[in-house]
């Protein structure tokens, strides 16, 4: 793999990653507006949006970073791994 | 509301700072110590310390006396002002510390080897800084008048002038030690009193009393409020409702500004550059995200008790506000004296993290980007380093001039100005500059400049009275995109190859690896501590074409 693949691969997830961060944001506000009295449907009786925005959105954003840091990170090992190895 | 215990807790914090700073100050010896504390701030500590950074007063109080007020619509800023750090990890993090200089405007001259478009970079630093420190300022003289009876101004004035003393000494070192110990601080000032409060009112109890019928807040006391302010406070059943505070559109601006604006923001930007490699950048901003996230997990709770106990009395204050002190007014009747010390402490701890944080964005600014990169580039670190301390205490008095000047503005509205002005410029610029080859310096600065004036006519528009309309990102985060997109792809053909290849070169530097840093080099005078002004890739290109207009 190159230096350029890499950075490829990279994009992918970083874009991957920031769709799936950016519909589970700005879905909210609109089915805030559609659907207004299924978002409010009592979750361990709290209203399910203040549920969803106040706690689990933090979740999601911890595991996003989690995930991207881990390949990123791995995926830049391999690379230096494999360019000293192929130095020598 | 004062009290001796919160008098006595917010002086220990600014004592301790103070102290803590100016002791640092004897590790501050080189410029990249000054700026970017020697690259050598572990994870922990600096996930610490732009958690501390970016948590402003606003944020320790303002955000839960919104919640109190304005119930869901408040529970936004909670998690948008989270949420940018999502993006930031995503696109800039690690290729922006790869690249490996000081400050915005760095990657602005050395990305499109133009000064012109560095001199936009300090135009737009200067803006987002300045109403973010304004807003602070203004908060630190009541925050420090209603929690220790200190009269306005001399707050403002006893604040700014520790804030200036251990920035000036110490630098980015002495910041760093003294924004990851304020961290710790506001985050036990803020769970500790929680929990007391938890044990004493069951969660069964808040949620009949602050979501359920039971707590059916009407809004009392009409005579206090105007018309306007009372639209302002849910009453009822509407607590829990969305589109209280914005409507659709208006809450779609609002995430975009928070969502994006994070990631432009210059006094935050500046910390990534203290990590000592790209996956320390990374890691660190894995560490804030938890960090951030658990503080702003607690704020709609501290709304919600609010609003069980103190009802709707007192939600708003002068001109409107949501009631800043509404985390005392909870705890001085429930968990005691401590817990009112402790929030104090908190507070204070909060505002001087942010203020020296951006004091040390403004001042680089001047010293590093201007003074030393353009005005005098040969000047020798020594004097580079006097010129720095300098302009910390001169924009630190300037500060502390505009906190006395603007009493009564609105903050939590000058904050978020600031966010949507970030996310209009640097953001589009960071984005688009890192992962797209071919942008051209016409194209960055056609979107920066465009981004950041149409924010700018949306915000005067509404203060004229011609518009009601004040969430610009909306409309000018997509126009700085096309901008730069537009322009670029106008101009990328009509650039010379010498041009072209600086460009190709210095995207590069973004994307390919650097050595892990065991020891970067240490010690003044020696070269390889300093970044070139512009990255070797222009230096072949011939001068007339890096200067203010490139036209081949």
């Amino acid at each position: 793999m190159t230096a350029k693949d890499m950075q490829r691969r990279q994009l992918r997830l970083s874009l991957t990653l920031a769709a799936v961060f950016l519909v589970s944001v700005f879905a909210i506000p609109l089915l805030n507006y559609l659907v207004p009295e299924a978002m409010l449907t009592p979750v361990l009786g709290l209203p399910f949006v203040w549920l969803y925005v106040g706690v689990l959105l933090h979740v999601e954003f911890w595991t996003i970073a989690i995930v991207y840091t881990m390949l990123s990170n791995r995926w830049e090992q391999a690379l230096a791994d494999q360019a000293e190895i192929g130095g020598e | 509301m004062s009290s001796q215990l919160a008098l006595v807790a917010a002086l220990a914090v600014l004592i301790a700072t103070a102290a803590i700073g100016l002791y640092s100050s004897r590790r501050t010896k080189t410029l990249s110590d000054f700026w970017v504390a020697g690259r050598m701030v572990g994870v922990f500590t600096n996930a610490s310390a732009i958690a501390s950074n970016y948590l402003s007063a606003a944020s320790f109080l303002g955000v839960a006396a919104f919640v109190w007020a304005s119930g869901f619509d408040g529970v936004w800023y909670a998690t948008g002002f989270a949420a940018g750090y999502v993006l930031l990890l995503l696109f800039i993090a690690s290729p922006l510390r790869r690249f490996g200089q000081y400050t915005i405007p760095d990657f602005c001259h050395g990305r499109f080897g133009s000064i012109r478009l560095r001199r936009m970079g300090i135009l737009w630093t200067v803006v987002i800084s300045s109403l973010y420190i304004v807003a602070q300022m203004v908060g630190v003289g009541t925050l420090m008048e209603s929690l220790t009876g200190i009269p306005w101004a001399w707050g403002v004035i006893l604040l700014g002038g520790v804030i200036i003393l251990y920035v000036a000494f110490g630098g980015m070192t002495g910041v760093t030690i003294t924004q990851m110990l304020q961290f710790w601080i506001m985050l036990v000032a803020m769970i500790l009193p929680l929990l007391v409060l938890l044990s004493q009112h069951s969660y069964g109890d808040l949620l009949m009393h602050a979501f359920g019928d039971a707590g059916g807040v009407t809004v009392s006391g009409g005579a206090a409020y105007s018309p306007a302010e009372q639209a302002t406070i849910a009453s009822g059943d509407q607590w829990i409702r969305p589109f209280n505070r914005w409507d659709l559109v208006g809450s779609l601006s609002l995430l975009v500004a928070l969502v994006c604006g994070t990631a432009g923001l210059p006094h935050i930007l500046a910390r990534f550059y203290t990590n000592p490699d790209a996956r320390k950048a990374r890691w660190s901003t894995v560490w804030v995200l938890v960090f951030v996230g658990i503080f702003y997990i607690t704020t709609p709770i501290w709304g919600a008790y609010a609003r069980m106990i103190l009802g709707s009395e007192a939600v708003l204050v002068e001109g409107g506000v949501p009631n800043p002190n509404s985390m005392m007014l909870v705890t001085s009747g429930q968990a005691g004296e401590w817990a009112v010390a402790l929030v104090a402490a908190g507070a204070i701890a909060a505002l001087l993290s942010t203020v020296a944080g951006l004091l040390i964005a403004l001042s680089s600014a001047f010293a590093h980007d201007f003074y030393g990169s353009i005005l005098r580039p040969e000047a020798s670190d020594r004097q580079k380093i006097l010129v720095a301390k300098a302009a910390v205490i001169g924009f630190g008095v300037l500060a502390i001039a505009a906190g006395l000047g603007f009493r009564g503005v609105n903050i939590a509205w000058m904050v978020g100005l600031a966010f949507a002005v970030a996310a209009s410029t640097f953001f589009p610029l960071l984005t688009l500059g890192i992962w797209w080859r071919r942008m051209t310096e016409a194209g960055a600065a056609a979107g920066v400049m465009l981004g950041g004036t149409i924010a700018a006519v949306v915000v005067v528009g509404k203060l004229a009275g011609l518009w009601t309309f004040d969430q610009p990102a909306l409309i000018s985060v997509p126009s700085a995109f096309l901008a730069i997109v537009v322009v670029s792809r106008l101009t990328y053909e009509r650039q010379s190859l010498d041009v072209r290849a600086a460009l190709e070169a210095a995207f590069l530097a973004l994307h390919v690896s650097e050595p892990p840093a065991t020891a970067p080099p240490r010690g003044a005078g020696e070269p390889g501590l300093l970044p070139a002004p512009v990255p070797v890739a222009w230096a072949s290109v011939p001068a007339p074409i890096r200067g203010s207009r490139p036209r081949p």
